[in-house]
């Protein structure tokens, strides 16, 4: 079938490498959105160590699933929409199994190396300690936001998508995207109204 | 500007700054409408709590580490046959064509299910009805009908919808 590729869009052909099994062509498209996939992830799921198992896991189920991806559709979508049933998979998962975690679920077999973790920044100064207490505070609201409010928010804050894409990977009309979008700031303003005005988390 | 318009500005400045006509938009209108300036601000530090948000760190190894865990992994097989091929043709014309042909063979299949038994039916109903009508040939008399045939009101309607013209045909080529 004679389809063409997006093109506009370079990771198309580098997918149509990857469908052919050229493991560098894969190492690219890791090493660009690896950050972006990690932060989606963390923002839906706010734990860091599950975040970037999770990562790994939608960057694995990327190669498994090469032979599906059409080369006219932006990849980017398509890796969202990966990343996105994963987390919604994981949430599912949770709520029966509230005491695992995905390390315990992946356990075994892990013989890979250990990770290197860089250094975090070290907070001491109250300045910092508040703003981390503030950072969590956001986090935790955003938490509270239905799926697919949140995850149109972020795809839209953390990265870069257009309102179509958005609308692609959530499966709704983009006006439906839109209002996603605004009715998860109106409820986040709401909610943190206390620091808006003041400048302090208010408890 | 209306509120729908500042919503938008909102929205669009929580990845890239206002441009300079949207700034310019922006100040004329809030000087037109001052109590919404502390509306436009709560926006403003919404947007930059959002973008302060802190990035998860990934191990510095992760790409190596999803390399050697593909390694292992099997990849699933091409996508080449019909039903795969039916299942991503998600915006294509393949997936409605497929839809209609399906539709129209399992019509096809329903009427022609139909027809076949009510051939049968009318087939045991003439039976039915010629060996009566055989009986009271030999004994005009004494055969009655069957109260079978009695009540198999179908075969009595289709008896006198036939014509003669059969029998007369059948009967030229006998004589």
């Amino acid at each position: 079938m004679g389809v063409m590729p997006c093109l506009d869009d370079p990771d198309a052909a580098l997918m149509t490498r990857v469908k052919q099994g050229d493991t560098v062509a894969f190492a690219e498209l890791v090493e660009k959105y690896q950050q972006r996939i990690a932060n989606f992830i963390y923002r839906t799921l706010p734990d860091a160590a599950e975040a970037e198992d999770l990562t790994q896991v939608v960057f694995v189920q990327v190669w498994k699933s090469a032979d599906r991806y059409r080369v006219e559709a932006k990849f980017s979508t398509w890796l969202f929409t990966i990343a996105r049933n994963l987390c919604l998979n994981e949430i599912r998962r949770r709520s029966r199994h509230p005491a695992d975690s995905l390390d315990e679920a992946t356990a075994e077999g892990d013989d890979h190396p250990g990770r290197q973790v860089p250094d975090r920044e070290s907070v001491g100064s109250p300045e910092l300690l508040l703003r981390n207490e503030l950072q969590d505070k956001v986090q935790e609201v955003l938490n509270t936001l239905p799926d697919q409010q949140r995850t149109a928010l972020i795809l839209f804050k953390e990265d870069d998508m257009s309102y179509e894409a958005i609308a692609e990977v959530l499966g709704c009309s983009l006006s439906a995207t839109k209002s996603l979008i605004h009715r998860a700031r109106e409820t986040l303003k709401l909610k943190i109204k206390p620091y808006l005005r003041t400048g302090e988390w208010g408890n | 500007m209306n509120g729908a318009e500042i919503n938008d500005l909102a929205i669009k400045s929580l990845r890239e700054p206002l441009s300079p006509e949207d700034e310019k938009r922006l100040e004329i209108w809030l000087r037109a409408n001052p109590t919404h300036a502390a509306q436009w601000d709560d926006e403003q530090r919404l947007n930059q709590l959002l973008n302060d948000l802190p990035s998860v760190q990934l191990s510095s190894n992760f790409t190596s580490l999803v390399l050697r865990t593909i390694q292992n992994e099997p990849r699933s097989k091409g996508t080449s046959t019909w039903f795969t091929l039916f299942l991503a043709a998600k915006r294509d014309w393949l997936r409605p064509l497929a839809a209609g042909v399906g539709v129209a063979l399992v019509v096809l299949v329903v009427y022609r299910q139909q027809t076949h038994w009510q051939r049968v039916e009318w087939v045991e109903s003439l039976k039915l009805a010629s060996g009566v009508a055989t009986a009271l040939q030999a004994n005009p008399v004494g055969a009655t009908p069957t109260v079978e045939l009695l009540e198999d009101f179908d075969a009595i309607r289709r008896l006198s919808t036939v014509t003669s013209e059969p029998d007369l045909t059948l009967l030229a080529v006998l004589e």
